[in-house]
């Protein structure tokens, strides 16, 4: 690519683009985990020490720092914790839409997700978006082993 | 447990250059005028220098990767111990408290912490901020730094009834206070009105809510008590610094089983209590003359304002609207204009302990507060997860 003069006058500016490409190794606590997703099932990690469960699964409890030795199925019901509705294009995504951190039901922490719904006032949209406000976790026809296996609605 | 034996330091030297879209020097002229100002203040020359701290957090927003290598020799760092500090938007924080270590610890006697970014020379800094989320359960579901900080206010409006106009009140005062500081991207006078019609981001977050993308650069000298002694300088003394790091996933925040709640930046408390302790403030409000807090959403400067215990919680938002915190206030809030008037993500955090430092030594100028006696600093990052204070005081502790 060439360079251009900038509005600066003898001042150059050099444009380049970067493409990387990577694989990323899940490990074994994300694989069972996603590949779950594609099965449609939803499960976390229970902390021997605290109780907690999390989700998404860790193979250590961060607070207790011991592993976490069990598995738990959460879901596919739960309740919004913070969720907003997006109107301005900010990367790939047409807008609008709603980011949603949801708890499943069982689970101790919270999954992010779009959640699906008219958005034709988004305001009215954000309203119905409140703390505590029960969702359901919604699969793909054929869903593959990754977090888009799944979007959030509003539970009847 | 009681805070061990450290050595005195203190700032004797602050530079900072215009905060802009664009410069006309490249990224490592940026740094190094950054640099030689700060060392022209303490009447240094880069042969005066122990040891660099350099302030760069993630390198993709100016194109090269680990800029600190490009940077070094233009710094001053040839031949001397050098490393990098990088916790996202709390780097410039960190940076500074790691500088305050390096001369604490009587390892090092004069320490420069310098830096720069050109965030505005990519059109993606979203993407690049996107990628802070691992690429298995959180990458790629919309969770960028807007996203964020319209989900930590919409917790904070959810808990305790914080509005639109309140945050709007907050622009409209750090505008007007950024018309004093030259050096500010963004000034001027703006109403609430304009605030809440301006273009929606992500609810409830509109245009004039956000800082802009910024390039610039900032430097302090860091000096042991014996220097500043010797040499007869002025001094910001770091009287006391705190930091506290937690996880990226913002959903083990929320929720009944949560330990700090990603609406309140808790973490930054304690970060902040930690350099309360140290520097002896116990009555934040009577003892602190400036804040300049770390707040590239209006949100961030309303959390601020409670994390720091200038109010209680959930009273941020109508506080700062009454005019607490405006000049002639209690305490003074930002009043270089601070994160939401301009942020060049790499040394944002470290701007603030320049405006800090500056208000100490009685050199900010137009922008100067009377009669600072003690001033803090506080900065953010990653997923609002690493969190850094410094108390600067004109007399040690």
């Amino acid at each position: 690519m060439s360079s251009k003069v900038s509005e600066h006058g003898e001042l150059l500016t050099i444009p380049e683009d970067w493409h990387l490409h990577y694989d990323y190794g899940a490990g074994p606590v994300a694989s069972r985990f996603l590949l779950g997703l594609a099965e449609r099932r939803f499960e976390g990690r229970r902390c021997p020490s605290c109780d907690n469960v999390w989700v998404p699964p860790r193979a250590y409890c961060e607070r207790c720092f011991v592993p976490t030795t069990e598995w738990v199925a959460v879901g596919p019901e739960g309740v919004i914790e913070a969720a907003t509705v997006v109107t301005l294009r900010l990367g790939d995504r047409e807008p609008p839409y709603v980011v949603a951190f949801c708890r499943l039901d069982g689970a101790s922490t919270c999954l992010v997700n779009y959640l699906k719904m008219p958005l034709d006032d988004p305001e009215a949209a954000q309203r119905q978006l409140a703390r505590g406000t029960r969702v359901k976790a919604v699969f793909a026809s054929s869903p593959e082993s990754r977090m888009s296996a799944f979007h959030y609605e509003l539970a009847e | 447990m009681p805070p061990k034996a450290r050595a005195r330091t203190g700032i004797v030297g602050v530079g900072e250059t215009e905060y802009r879209t664009r410069h006309q020097e490249n990224y490592v002229e940026l740094a190094q005028r950054a640099a030689m100002n700060a060392l022209r203040m303490a009447g240094m020359t880069p042969d005066d220098v122990d040891a660099v701290v350099y302030s760069m957090a993630p390198t993709e927003f100016m194109g090269v990767s680990d800029a600190d290598k490009w940077a070094a020799t233009a710094v001053g760092a040839r031949h001397k111990p050098m490393m990098r500090v990088h916790t996202g938007g709390a780097t410039g924080g960190s940076a500074a408290v790691i500088g305050h270590h390096h001369v604490a610890s009587n390892l090092h006697d004069v320490v420069l912490v310098v830096g720069a970014d050109k965030v505005s020379e990519t059109p993606d800094a979203q993407f690049v901020l996107g990628l802070i989320w691992d690429p298995f359960y959180e990458r790629g579901f919309g969770l960028n730094t807007v996203t964020q900080g319209a989900l930590e206010a919409v917790r904070h409006m959810d808990m305790y009834g914080t509005t639109e106009e309140q945050m709007a009140e907050v622009a409209v005062r750090t505008w007007r206070r950024a018309k004093r500081n030259p050096n500010a991207h963004l000034s001027g006078d703006i109403t609430v009105d304009d605030v809440i019609n301006s273009q929606r981001l992500a609810w409830p977050l509109k245009r004039y809510d956000c800082c802009p993308r910024s390039s610039g650069a900032a430097a302090v000298v860091i000096a042991s008590e014996r220097v500043v002694h010797e040499r007869g300088l002025d001094a910001a003394w770091i009287n006391g610094t705190g930091a506290a790091g937690n996880t990226v996933y913002i959903g083990d925040r929320l929720g009944p089983n949560k330990q700090t709640d990603f609406g309140e930046l808790d973490e930054l408390r304690i970060a902040i209590e930690k350099a309360y302790r140290e520097a002896g403030i116990s009555d934040p409000v009577s003892q602190i003359d400036v804040a300049e807090a770390y707040s590239p959403f209006t949100i961030y400067e309303i959390q601020n304002v409670e994390a720091l215990g200038f109010c209680g919680r959930g009273e941020g938002g109508p506080d700062i609207a009454a005019g607490r915190f405006d000049v002639g206030g209690e305490v003074v809030l930002n009043p270089s204009g601070g994160t939401l008037c301009s942020n060049p993500i790499a040394v944002t955090g470290l701007v603030r302990v320049c405006d800090a430092a500056l208000q100490i030594l009685g050199r900010a100028e137009e922008y100067q507060v009377p009669d600072v006696r003690t001033a803090v600093a506080t900065a953010i990052g990653g997923s609002a997860q690493f969190e850094a204070c410094l108390v600067l005081g004109s007399d040690p502790v």
